[in-house]
């Protein structure tokens, strides 16, 4: 056991050793082999391929582990990535150390044939080396490749489809400076899982001038190509710059979440991966289709003196501010044009200072859309000073434009306005003499304004601000309205109490019945309300207990016992006979105006004694 | 008896007092004019200002700023015209003076637009009985048809239109007491005699005290309102000196500050 321990304890020692011993000559070797001659390589892996596929361009250097340095030169045919990939090994071969440091560059061809890289030099510490030539031969495609090519434009194709951008062009072609409002719309497939737009998009070419792009309209669920797209829209204005056949392109860059690739060179996805595996972003650039477009040049048959490039539909207004002014005193004059056409490039017509007028440079407003400043409103305010007085006329603004549609120059003159001019006041130089002229008009005057009163008037003890909400009179005259209104509440409440009130409702309500009666020819509801109405006011005329209570007769014998002519009593008989006649026989004796007899009525009751 | 007796002598003093007083005002007013005659305009601010003291009267005011506007205080003559004004709101002369007193002194009149017009202190006394005529007539009309009309629907469709009118009225009443209030606590800014001030502005400061920065300066003859305090008194803060400072502010509110109490005078003397 114990020899097996001491048999353990120097099998560890040896090994120690014998490794040391092994890194001590690897390391003296290595260092041997630092200074051993040295040699350059370079060559193709694979030397020959099809237009289609890539090769390696490895540079091998021997002897040395050193950086190199040297720059690479450009073949026209031959793609070559800057980025090489490089690999140092150290190795015994046939017993001799030997180290190297190789360097491998992707090559993608352009074109077929055979592409030489020529002999260049490399810097390797003190020395310079030249690296040796190497040829790659591209042959032309086999099936494979055209299979693969085909599959390519396939999926740009779609990927075209996925994401693109249309522009919408009003016109067919277009005079040089003129401006068109245009859309830019960016269609984006639903199922592309795009995070962001980049930027808006941008004009290729400068042949047209371009307005600001603001904020998109976003459309969502627009059908194309029976796929569904989220449709962002920027409106523009186009001007044509450059006269000539000119292509307008746009270009945009949407970011993209995509599937991680699958050479992560730790072999895992969650390196180098911002979604852990799940995609990674990248930028599409999206391009429009190239749109012709012609620009022709502005006539100059027709031209007008006072064209100064403006071009649209336009109509002009002028207005004043003031049409009677002091001499000196400054005018304002508003001069719109209004209608659809280049805005943004329209200068201000000529107006020039006169012997009449001193005018000044315009302030200049826009009223439309900011944006495109292709359709509304431009008011150019001149401030004018007249330099005469008098009866003025102030001349009238011209202004020219070319109608693109009518391919014609307009002028469009505004009128004339009159202007009166008063003389105002003269100026006088303040000299001493005058100071001294001044002062004494001056103290002129204030003795005649400010006259001094003789008599002290009415004394009174003191300034107060006293209201009639501090006279005890006022509060005092307040009892009067004070006891009305409660005489008033107490009456109206003895009223209520006697139950007048109660006649009066059961009254009124009686005539309103028969006045619907009236209105529906009812005559049942008519003799009805009669007959109670005549036995409430009669009842209540005679103090009986309960009116509501009496017949026709004990009415009559009610009525005999007071002061009223027989003509009085015999109709109201008649009223209440036919009024028991509609109430128990329910037959139709007589044939009457339900008006009148309402009428009649109330004639009646008014007689009662 | 003997009661009766002592109120009916001191009722009698009182009288020969009050009659003694306007007497010596009367004497120290004619005193002035002779005095303005003789072209002694100093002796005659002096002697308005004593009878001032005793009495007040619009003649008598508007002889002191006609003064004061010819020694060219234009803050003094624009305060003794708002109170010979006060007195007589209706002499036009006084009017047309104090625009022009307005004027020279560099300040624009207070502007007089509707509700300056109308819903001013002089309508106070209008709008007061409009509103009691509103409102005893509509209280007297409501209870007739609470309890003479069966009806509701008119004794509804008046409340309303009562309540409305009478809201109106109370508000424009109110718009006038509002006016009255700060009437009572305006002043007019002017120049202390003593104080030799070379600025001919009056300062408003942050704080009550000469040593304090200035807020804003104002000109001889600029309203102003003092405000009012916590207690509902004018707000003042007396320093070691003995002067007393009041914070205020113009009538329009944009400036405001303290100011010292011999640098304006009250339209109405709150302790007179």
């Amino acid at each position: 056991m114990k020899n097996t321990y001491f048999f353990h304890i120097g099998l560890q020692k040896v090994k120690f050793i014998l490794t040391f011993v092994f890194f001590s000559t690897f390391l003296c070797s290595v260092c041997h082999a630092q200074g051993q001659n040295l040699r350059i390589e370079s060559s193709f892996q694979p030397p020959s391929i099809t237009i289609s596929n890539n090769s390696v361009y490895k540079v091998i250097i021997y002897g040395s582990q050193e950086n190199p340095q040297g720059a690479l030169p450009q073949v026209d045919a031959l793609i070559i990535s800057n980025s090489p990939q490089t690999f140092r090994s150290a190795s015994f071969i046939n017993g001799v150390p030997s180290v190297r440091l190789e360097m491998s560059f992707q090559v993608k061809p352009k074109k077929m044939g055979k592409h030489t890289i020529p002999s260049w030099p490399l810097k390797i510490g003190s020395k310079t080396l030249q690296v040796p030539a190497c040829t790659l031969e591209v042959l032309s495609p086999n099936q494979q490749d055209k299979i693969r090519q085909v599959a390519e434009e396939k999926q740009k194709a779609d990927l075209k489809q996925a994401c693109f951008i249309e522009f919408t062009n009003p016109r067919s072609f277009l005079f040089e400076g003129e401006t068109v409002s245009g859309l830019i719309s960016l269609y984006i497939w639903d199922r592309l899982p795009v995070s962001r737009i980049e930027r808006a998009p941008q004009k290729d070419g400068d042949a047209f001038s371009l307005t600001e792009l603001g904020q998109p309209q976003e459309k969502r669920n627009q059908t194309k190509y029976n796929k569904l797209y989220s449709v962002f829209s920027w409106p523009i204005g186009l001007t044509a710059a450059i006269a000539g056949k000119h292509q307008v392109v746009f270009n945009t860059a949407v970011r993209v979440r995509v599937k991680s690739r699958g050479n992560s060179p730790f072999g895992s996805p969650f390196f180098n991966d911002p979604f852990f595996g799940f995609g990674r972003e990248e930028s599409l650039n999206v391009t429009s289709e190239p749109q012709s477009i012609e620009v022709k040049s502005l006539p100059t048959s027709g031209r007008p003196d006072s064209f100064q490039g403006a071009i649209g539909a336009f109509s002009t207004r002028s207005i004043v501010d003031n049409d009677r002014v002091s001499l000196g005193d400054p005018v304002r004059l508003f001069f719109e044009i209004e209608g659809q056409g280049n805005f943004a490039a329209m200068p201000a017509p000529n107006f020039e200072s006169n012997s009449n007028f001193k005018i000044g440079p315009p302030a200049f407003s826009f009223e439309g859309n900011e944006l495109t400043k292709h359709q509304g409103k431009q008011r150019f305010e001149y401030i004018l000073t007249p330099l005469t007085p008098g009866l003025l006329k102030i001349p009238a603004v011209s202004f020219s434009y070319f109608d693109p549609v009518k391919e014609k120059y307009f002028i469009s003159n505004s009128q004339e306005h009159p202007l009166r001019v008063d003389p105002g006041e003269t100026w006088i130089d303040t000299t001493n003499e005058d100071n001294q002229v001044e002062k004494e008009t001056f103290s002129i005057p204030t003795t005649d304004l400010f006259q001094t009163e003789n008599e002290p008037g009415e004394w009174v003890k003191k300034i107060q601000n006293k209201t009639l909400l501090d006279s005890p009179a006022f509060w005092a005259t307040q009892c009067i309205p004070f006891l009305c209104v409660c005489g008033l509440i107490f009456y109206g409440r003895k009223r209520k109490r006697t139950g007048r009130d109660i006649f009066r409702q059961k009254q009124s309500a009686l005539k309103k019945q028969m006045k619907e009666a009236i209105e529906y020819k009812d005559s049942t509801l008519f003799y009805r309300a009669t007959r109670e109405r005549l036995r409430l006011e009669i009842g209540t005329f005679y103090k009986h207990t309960n009116p509501s209570s009496l017949s026709s007769n004990e009415l009559t014998t009610l009525l005999k016992r007071g002061l009223n002519e027989d003509s009085v009593i015999s109709q109201i008989q008649e009223i209440l006979h036919i009024s028991d006649s509609y109430e128990f026989a329910e037959t139709e004796n007589e044939r009457q105006s339900l008006d009148s007899l309402f009428r009649k009525i109330n004639n009646l009751l008014k007689k009662i004694r | 008896m003997k009661l009766l007796q002592s109120l009916l002598y001191f009722l009698l003093g009182s009288m020969i007092l009050k009659l003694q007083c306007l007497g010596q005002a009367d004497r120290l007013f004619y005193d002035a004019v002779r005095s303005e005659a003789a072209g002694d305009l100093d002796q005659a601010i002096n002697l308005y200002l004593k009878a001032s003291a005793l009495s007040h009267s619009a003649n008598l005011h508007g002889n002191l700023a006609n003064l004061y506007f010819k020694k060219e205080q234009f803050g003094h003559s624009i305060l003794h015209f708002r109170k010979a004004l006060l007195l007589n709101p209706r002499d036009t002369e006084l009017v047309a003076n104090l625009n022009f007193a307005y004027e020279m002194a560099n300040l624009s009149p207070p502007l007089q637009n509707f509700t300056n017009t109308y819903f001013s202190v002089n309508f106070l006394s209008f709008w007061i009985i409009i509103c009691v005529i509103v409102f005893w007539v509509g209280l007297l009309i409501l209870f007739y048809l609470l309890f003479f009309k069966t009806s509701r629907k008119p004794f509804l469709y008046f409340t309303t239109c009562w309540i409305l009118v009478f809201s109106m009225c109370f508000f424009a009443t109110n718009l006038c007491l509002k006016q009255k209030s700060e009437l009572g606590r305006e002043v007019i800014s002017h120049l202390p005699s003593i104080e030799n001030n070379h600025s001919n502005t009056i300062s408003l400061r942050r704080f009550a005290g000469e040593s304090n920065s200035v807020n804003t300066n104002i000109l001889p003859g600029e309203s102003l309102i003092i405000q009012l305090g916590n207690n509902g008194t004018n707000k003042s803060h007396q320093i070691a000196n003995g002067n007393t400072w009041y914070l205020a502010r113009s009538t329009n509110g944009k400036k405001k500050g303290w100011i010292r109490e011999d640098e304006f005078g009250w339209i109405i003397d709150p302790n007179s």
